[in-house]
């Protein structure tokens, strides 16, 4: 047996060792030792209990926090769906001067350290006079999402024929009418891919919005703020892992829509 | 009917469908223009504008001044932290490339039966919410951590090891954690897109396994080396919460002093300023990269 190790079998272990423990590790730990009846995390294990989970119920600033993260990334997964779609058709469905630049305009943001993108609203809101709230949260998330779900739907459209909408206008349909009946159709599925994205995108938004919150509280800036006290680290470690499953369980929705859609042709919407 | 007609009405539903069209185009582009330009080029502008003002503790006026920037680059704490930065960052990228090259190669070049199942788990953890995993290394890496109590239990260690948590050596662990798949992507692409022909025609010739790579396969993936150093490395270097959390004071990072002169220290203008060194630096990395990696193409 040994003489069948060849160097792909080590490549192989060697990926999947790295992939285990580097990629991986963090995340069994955290969904294992939720499940640890202690609050110091570490071995030896100290048995079995569920009360973690049943404590999150207990949190009022817990379950707040959840729910203002939940409407402001429908808000901002709403908006940006929007504007996101109108900047793709213009990006990919037309032929114009300024294409190019429209485009760079579009998706600079995107590649914009979301540090600093955090400090130049913080700046823009404060000397505008705009109070921080959930308000500005929801304004700045929309700034990022915007070029992520027009990249996405923009590259979706690059592979859809114009003559299909040309034809549809040459047998009557209005502009709107062909859009809804001949385009969208063709495109929803990169749309509800997207709007997955750009909702797990304004959901999980820690440094932006750690900046231009004011003195509410969305979810990952009650984790940010409830690390410092070790009391809450077991609560944190089973949210977090309710949260871990349901996150999975939207993307690999995501992927099979897109799959569906795309034929199972294309590579994947997250790389 | 008269062909005159027919032809008029022609031209006229043509030129409405002109009309349309820019309408269309109008409406398409001018929303989201405007969105993007009041919600992301105004606030750049106006951080970049008082990064030249005169700016205090919560004071901050209207004058022209270059202090914020002076008051960087002669301040020995801000320059350490910023050689700090460009330590952790750079190492982290190195590692990032040794780590997952061969990752990149195995999947690209050697035929695993499920290579986009691998890519796809490589891939999904990004999407978990990134404190929630920089919470998940800590339990990991620290003192009583999952780690250490796991390897003093196999006795392999007396004393638990110190340098695991808050240090560069964690700040680097969870950055590498972060980033891989970022890393092993491009590269793969790359990889992937040499023809098998051109790899048949080396071997044909006589060339051995590690001519092939040296002289094939490592030069054409370097577009996909650069393209994933400009994907990961500018982000790395605006890093502020891995740092926060795993970093202690040793692994202090340029993100977080900007964080602090904004939101503890209240000095507006030294933050702009020290953000936009970091956007610059970014920037004239980007276009070497840019640079380079051009030249690599004539070559």
């Amino acid at each position: 047996m040994k003489a069948l190790r060849t160097p792909k079998f080590w490549f192989a272990f060697y990926t999947y060792a790295v992939m285990a423990i580097l990629i991986y590790m963090p995340i069994v730990i955290l969904i294992t030792f939720s499940f640890n009846d202690s609050t110091i995390m570490s071995l030896p294990w100290s048995g079995f209990t569920t009360k973690w989970y049943a404590k999150i119920l207990a949190r009022p600033d817990l379950l707040k926090s959840l729910w203002n993260s939940l409407w402001v990334a429908l808000i901002v997964t709403a908006v940006s769906l929007v504007l996101g779609v109108l900047a793709a058709n213009a990006m990919a469905r037309y032929r114009y001067k300024g294409r190019i630049f429209f485009t760079g305009y579009i998706s600079i943001p995107f590649v914009m350290p979301w540090l600093i993108l955090g400090i130049a609203l913080l700046v823009f809101f404060t000397r505008v006079g705009i109070q921080l709230s959930l308000f500005t949260v929801i304004l700045a998330h929309i700034s990022f999402d915007v070029p992520l779900v027009a990249v996405l739907v923009a590259s979706r459209l690059h592979q859809f024929d114009p003559n299909l909408e040309a034809a549809a206008r040459d047998l009557g349909c209005g502009p709107l009418e062909a859009f809804r009946l001949v385009t969208f159709p063709i495109i929803a599925p990169a749309i509800i891919a997207a709007g997955i994205l750009a909702f797990n995108w304004s959901f999980d938004a820690f440094v932006v919005t750690h900046f231009v919150i004011g003195q509410q509280v969305t979810f990952p800036i009650w984790v940010w703020s409830a690390l410092r006290f070790p009391k809450n680290l077991p609560i944190i470690n089973a949210v977090s892992s309710i949260i871990v499953v349901v996150e999975m369980g939207l993307i690999f929705l995501a992927e099979w829509i897109r799959r569906r859609g795309a034929g199972g042709e294309e590579e994947s919407i997250l790389f | 009917m008269t062909t005159a007609t027919l032809s008029h009405t022609h031209r006229r539903h043509r030129w409405r469908l002109t009309f349309q069209r820019y309408l269309g185009l109008t409406l398409n582009i001018f929303p989201p223009f405007i969105y993007i330009l009041l919600l992301f080029y105004v606030p750049m502008g106006m951080m970049f504008l008082i990064s030249f003002w005169k700016s205090g503790y919560m004071t901050l006026e209207p004058i022209f001044t270059l202090d914020n920037y002076i008051t960087f680059f002669t301040s020995p704490i801000y320059l350490k932290t910023l050689y700090n930065t460009f330590i952790i960052a750079t190492g982290a990228m190195i590692l990032l490339v040794i780590i997952g090259y061969p990752i990149a190669y195995y999947l690209a070049r050697m035929g695993p039966k499920y290579t986009y199942l691998i890519l796809f788990l490589l891939i999904i953890p990004v999407e978990i919410n990134f404190l929630i995993r920089i919470f998940a290394w800590k339990i990991a890496l620290g003192g009583n951590g999952v780690i250490n109590s796991f390897l003093m239990q196999l006795g392999v260690i007396q004393e638990p090891l110190k340098f695991l948590l808050y240090s560069k050596t964690a700040v680097m662990i969870v950055l590498i954690h972060e980033w891989l798949p970022y890393v092993v992507i491009p590269i793969f692409l790359s990889l992937r897109g040499i023809p098998q022909s051109v790899i048949e025609a080396a071997r044909d010739l006589g060339s051995s396994r590690y001519d092939i790579f040296r002289h094939i396969l490592l030069p054409l993936s370097v577009p996909g080396l650069f393209a994933s150093m400009v994907l990961v490395y500018i982000p790395m270097l605006g890093e502020f919460a891995v740092p926060a959390l795993v970093g202690g004071p040793s692994g202090y990072m340029l993100g977080n002093v900007i964080e602090s002169q904004f939101l503890s220290a209240g000095n507006w203008g030294l933050g702009s300023a020290i953000g936009f060194i970091l956007l610059a630096i970014t920037l004239v990395l980007v276009a070497l990269v840019i640079k380079i990696a051009g030249v690599e193409e004539l070559l």
